[in-house]
Formats: structure tokens, C-alpha cells, sequence
């Protein structure tokens, strides 16, 4: 039988490492774009200060990413210490996309923000441009292959289990790459990295605003951050939506758990706007529900029955009794390879073999499996409907928060008062943190809601992880905690520092050989 | 081709932005250093996970499979 505690340190010691790896991401993603915007306005304009805004936003785009680089670096130690069997199961498919990631974060990426930096004085304007965009492009595409990888996980299309080496081996590897699930995850994921560029350089224009520093410096970065995060914020909202419809056909269950949905209703479904989920009585206290709204959502459709999560046990019974066939086809399989009628059952019911192994985390051979322990599983398949149920409605609620901020602060600079009201530049500053919490929150559904399952639908959780005791675990968990506070606290430290010196006090604009250059930015108020 | 750019020098070859690359060099570096110490103290001596296909076959298929007893290097 499998050690829980194996599996909960394993899970915790991943989750905590991908929610810090997580954090420099985004803003990697976002900022990239947003320097390219600027010094695109440099090249087109002339005009100097649009080159000081790509230099200063670029000092804190260059702080991230040396803070974020190599953190996720564990995660892939921890593939081969506490995932082992995960890896071994899927790793011909999981493999490829992990690799092309690495390529593009480590030669395309690196190679453009050592170019961006040095380039400078070396490149000519147009190079310089072509370089942060293709930096911004590089930075995206690496995300575009981890994403493939972990639509995968949603929804594992173009593998098959291969009985001969006990895995899932790629039978297309385009629809690995083409998979729905994994292109609408991507476009949602970098689209919340741009509100996430676009909300620090408000914020933080916001603060300059406030201390009365870097006036127009500040104005002009706040005008393109709400330009750029109003699009971005609206993308979130769209490619949020799209991504939920991809995972109705797939993870009924995560949608279900999300909406709290207990039992099936006659379509199209309420969405729950507000509401207390009550897990042991299996029911939502004071839900306030908007009648139609997650039918059309999740279906697109007025007539398409969504199911409940009572529903989707009784369904997963189902699928743990036709997995047991092809458990038991597999092992005469494994014995007499020709075995005819085996491989008829086998193939017959494979679809369903990883529901069989949902039950090997309570019994040693599932084949003695009574009615009470498949009754077990099959409930095991319900992930924690609170979490997801809040989480949901937090990361929902801070996305439609962030397309009213960046609104107004687009009406603000159309009207050319972004510094008129200083409760705005308030608020402005405050919202800092919204992003961050949202995109972790989003992981925290996509991840937890993925539960029991590593694969969805093929391999639970607990049967990939590695022959290790839970001291083994805790000790490396521990290990990463101090490295990942370490480095929070340099990171805070740094970004801190150089936040607040602003470019005035880096000496980088007003420009020390200028001084009257702010001035006649304001006078032609480019 | 075009002249590199404008008459001012970049902000990254003066003082403020080579102690800025230094101390960004530093970071990176000791951050290799901290993964290294971390690798040889935390992950190296974790016993390796038998995959072999006789160890897969019990992991998945055998009713005695236990994920933290058949640790082999």
C-alpha cells in the first residue's frame, strides 16, 4: 500500500515550489511585452524618455528574472526524487515539451536578454527593437511548451498505454502540442502575466505619482500599462472562459466541484454566484445562483446536461468496475503475452484502466475490491469542493476588479489626469499583490481540481510518486524552504531598492547631462 | 545600417548600472551555488527508485507493490 504521507509531503513540497517558481513567471511574461511597447514608441518617436522608460522598467524586468531563473530547476529534481514512477508512466510524452521549454527559456530567452542589456550601444535602434521583442516572444514560447505539458495533464490526447513497457508513449505528438485544453491554457496563463507587467508598472507609476517623483515618466508608463492591461484584462476574462469550456469535456468533475454543483440540474445550468459549500452534507448554504449562466458557459448550449458531482460518482463507479477488467486482462496479458481473449477485454475497457488504479491507494491488489471500497474510489475522485469553489470565485472576482481599474485608469490618461485624483493613485498602488493572488489562485484550481489525478482520468496522484519514506520527503522539503525564503528575501530586497531609488535616483531621468529634458517632455507631451 | 543609439550613453555602462550587473551576478552566481549545495545535500543521497521493468510491473500490477519499502540505488 502507498505511505499517504509520501504523497502529501510529495504534493506539498511540488505545490510549493511551482507557487514560488510562479511568482517571477508572470511578471517575466507581462514585462517583457510592455518594454517591447515602449521602446517600440522609442523608435517610432525619437523622443529619449520612451529609451529611459525601456532601460528603468528593464532594471526591474532584469531583477525578476535573475531571482526567477533556475527556481523551477527543483521542480525537475523533484521529478526524478519524489515522482519518479509520474515520470516513468508519462515521460515519453511529458518529456519533449519539458525540453523544448528548456531550450526556449535557456538558449532563446537568455540569449535575447543578454542582447537587450548589452545591446544598448552595440545594436543599432531597429536591433535593439528587434531584440526585446524577440526576448518577449522567447519569454512566451517557453511558457507555451510547460503549458503543453500541463494541458497534458488535463488532457492526456495523443498517448496510448503501452502494455509492453508499462507507460504512455506519444501516438501523435501533434495533438500533444494542438491539444485545446493545453493552447487555451496557454493563451489565459500569459494574457494573466500581462495584467500581472501591466498592474506593477501602474502601481508603481502610482507610487511616483504619489511621492511627487519622475512626474511624467510615470504618466507615461501608466498610460501604456492601462492601455496594455485593459486589453490584457479583457483577454483574461474571454481565454478564462474558454478554457472553462474546454474542461467541461474532460474534468467534468473540477467544473463540478467549482460550481459546487452537488447534483445534476435540469439544463442550462445556475451558476452560484455566493455561497457556503457544505461537503458532509453535500449541499451549498445560502447559494445565490443565476439561473442559466453555467449552462452557457460550460456547454455553450441551452440543452446540454451538465452533471452533478453525484452523478459523476455514480459514473465513476461505473468506470472502476470496466478499469478492473482491464486490470485483470493486463496481468494474464503480462503473463501470456497471446492471450487472445485478455487483449479483446483489454482493449475493450483500457479507457478506464487508470479508475482501477485509483483503488491502489487503499488495497494492495485491486482485484479483491468489494462494493464499499470501490464505492471509496469512487468518491476519492471528488477534489476539495471549498477550495476550488472559493478559490474560483476569488480569482474570478480580482479579474473582473482589474478590467474596472484599468478602465478608469484608460479614461484617466485619455484625459490626461492619471495624477488629478489621489485616492485613484491609492488604489492603484494597493491593487500591487490582486495579480499575484489571482494567478496562484487560478493554479490552485487548475491543480488541486485536477485531484486525485496526476493524468487525468490515467494515473492517480499516488501511484506516481517514488520509492521514498516520508523522512526523505520532509528533509528535501525543508531544504527547498530555506533556499526559497533565501531568495525571497534578496528578491524583496533588490526589488525594493532599486523600486524606490525610481529613475531619478538611479540617475536615469532626468538624464545627469540634461536636466532640462523633463521639461520639454512636458512641453511636447509625447 | 543605422548609428547605434542616441548621443547618451547607455545607463548600463555607467556606475549605477555596472554595480546593478554586479550585483545581479552575484545573485545568479550564489543561486548556482545554493542549487549545487542543495543537489548534494538534499537530492544526491535520496535512494534512486527502481524503474526497472520488473519494479514498474510490481509497482503497478503485483498485490504487494508498497512505494516505500523497494527503494533500490
Amino acid at each position: 500500500m502507498i505511505d499517504p504521507d509520501v504523497v502529501t509531503l510529495s504534493r506539498l513540497q511540488f505545490a510549493l515550489t511551482a507557487l514560488y517558481h510562479f511568482l517571477f513567471v508572470p511578471l517575466t511574461l507581462g514585462l517583457s511585452w510592455l518594454l517591447a511597447i515602449m521602446e517600440a514608441v522609442y523608435v517610432m518617436t525619437g523622443r529619449d524618455i520612451w529609451k529611459r522608460m525601456t532601460q528603468y522598467w528593464g532594471v526591474l524586468f532584469g531583477i525578476n528574472f535573475a531571482m526567477g531563473v533556475a527556481t523551477g530547476v527543483t521542480m525537475e529534481f523533484q521529478f526524478g526524487t519524489n515522482w519518479a514512477y509520474y515520470s516513468h508512466y508519462v515521460g515519453d510524452v511529458f518529456g519533449t515539451p519539458l525540453a523544448l521549454e528548456g531550450l526556449m527559456a535557456f538558449f532563446l530567452e537568455a540569449t535575447f536578454i543578454g542582447l537587450f542589456f548589452f545591446g544598448w550601444e552595440r545594436l543599432s535602434r531597429v536591433q535593439h527593437l528587434a531584440v526585446t521583442w524577440l526576448l518577449a516572444l522567447g519569454t512566451n514560447l517557453s511558457a507555451l511548451w510547460i503549458l503543453i505539458a500541463n494541458g497534458w495533464m488535463q488532457s492526456p490526447v495523443g498517448a496510448e498505454f503501452n502494455l509492453d513497457t508499462m507507460r504512455m508513449e506519444v501516438t501523435s505528438f501533434t495533438a500533444v502540442m494542438f491539444n485545446p485544453v493545453a493552447q487555451a491554457k496557454f493563451v489565459h496563463t500569459v494574457s494573466a502575466g500581462y495584467v500581472l507587467g501591466s498592474m506593477f508598472v501602474l502601481s508603481l507609476s502610482a507610487w511616483y505619482l504619489l511621492k511627487g517623483r519622475n512626474i511624467e515618466f510615470a504618466k507615461r508608463s501608466m498610460t501604456v500599462a492601462a492601455s496594455f492591461g485593459l486589453a490584457a484584462a479583457l483577454c483574461v476574462v474571454v481565454l478564462g472562459d474558454e478554457s472553462g469550456y474546454t474542461i467541461s469535456a474532460n474534468q467534468k468533475m473540477k467544473l463540478a466541484a467549482i460550481e459546487a454543483m452537488w447534483e445534476t440540474e435540469s439544463p442550462p445550468a445556475s451558476f452560484t454566484l455566493f455561497g457556503f459549500p457544505d461537503v458532509e452534507n453535500r449541499t451549498t448554504h445560502f447559494a445565490l445562483r443565476i439561473p442559466w449562466v453555467m449552462g452557457l458557459i460550460g456547454t455553450r448550449s441551452i440543452d446540454t446536461v451538465m452533471p452533478g458531482i453525484a452523478d459523476l460518482v455514480t459514473d465513476a463507479k461505473t468506470r472502476i468496475r470496466s478499469g478492473l477488467i482491464a486490470y485483470a486482462a493486463m496481468q494474464k496479458l503480462r503473463a501470456q503475452h497471446d492471450d487472445a481473449a485478455a487483449r479483446a477485454d483489454f482493449d475493450a475497457h483500457k479507457a478506464d484502466l487508470g479508475y482501477a488504479l485509483l483503488l491502489k491507494r487503499v488495497l494492495a491488489n485491486p482485484l479483491t475490491a468489494t462494493s464499499t471500497d470501490i464505492d471509496q474510489a469512487a468518491a476519492s475522485t471528488i477534489p476539495n469542493v471549498p477550495v476550488l469553489f472559493w478559490s474560483f470565485r476569488i480569482m474570478v472576482g480580482c479579474g473582473v476588479y482589474f478590467i474596472a481599474l484599468f478602465a478608469y485608469s484608460f479614461w484617466l490618461a485619455s484625459k490626461r489626469r492619471l495624477d488629478a485624483k489621489r485616492w485613484y493613485l491609492k488604489l492603484a498602488l494597493w491593487s500591487l499583490p490582486l495579480p499575484w493572488l489571482a494567478i496562484e489562485l487560478g493554479w490552485i484550481v487548475a491543480e488541486y481540481g485536477r485531484q486525485p489525478w496526476a493524468i487525468s482520468g490515467v494515473l492517480p496522484t499516488a501511484l506516481g510518486v517514488s520509492s521514498v519514506s516520508s523522512g526523505q520527503v520532509l528533509f528535501s522539503l525543508i531544504g527547498f524552504g530555506v533556499f526559497y525564503t533565501a531568495l525571497a528575501v534578496v528578491d524583496a530586497v533588490l526589488m525594493l531598492r532599486y523600486a524606490r531609488k525610481g529613475p531619478d535616483g538611479l540617475g536615469m531621468w532626468p538624464h545627469p547631462t540634461d536636466d532640462r529634458a523633463e521639461e520639454r517632455e512636458i512641453a511636447v507631451g509625447t | 545600417m543605422q548609428s547605434t543609439h542616441c548621443h547618451a550613453r547607455s545607463w548600463f555602462t555607467t556606475r549605477a548600472g555596472r554595480r546593478y550587473y554586479l550585483e545581479l551576478t552575484l545573485v545568479v552566481l550564489a543561486k548556482l551555488v545554493a542549487l549545487t549545495i542543495l543537489y548534494y545535500a538534499f537530492i544526491a543521497p535520496q535512494p534512486r527508485t527502481d524503474l526497472s521493468p520488473g519494479a514498474v510491473q510490481h509497482h503497478l500490477l503485483d498485490a504487494n507493490s508498497a512505494t516505500t519499502s523497494d527503494a533500490s540505488p
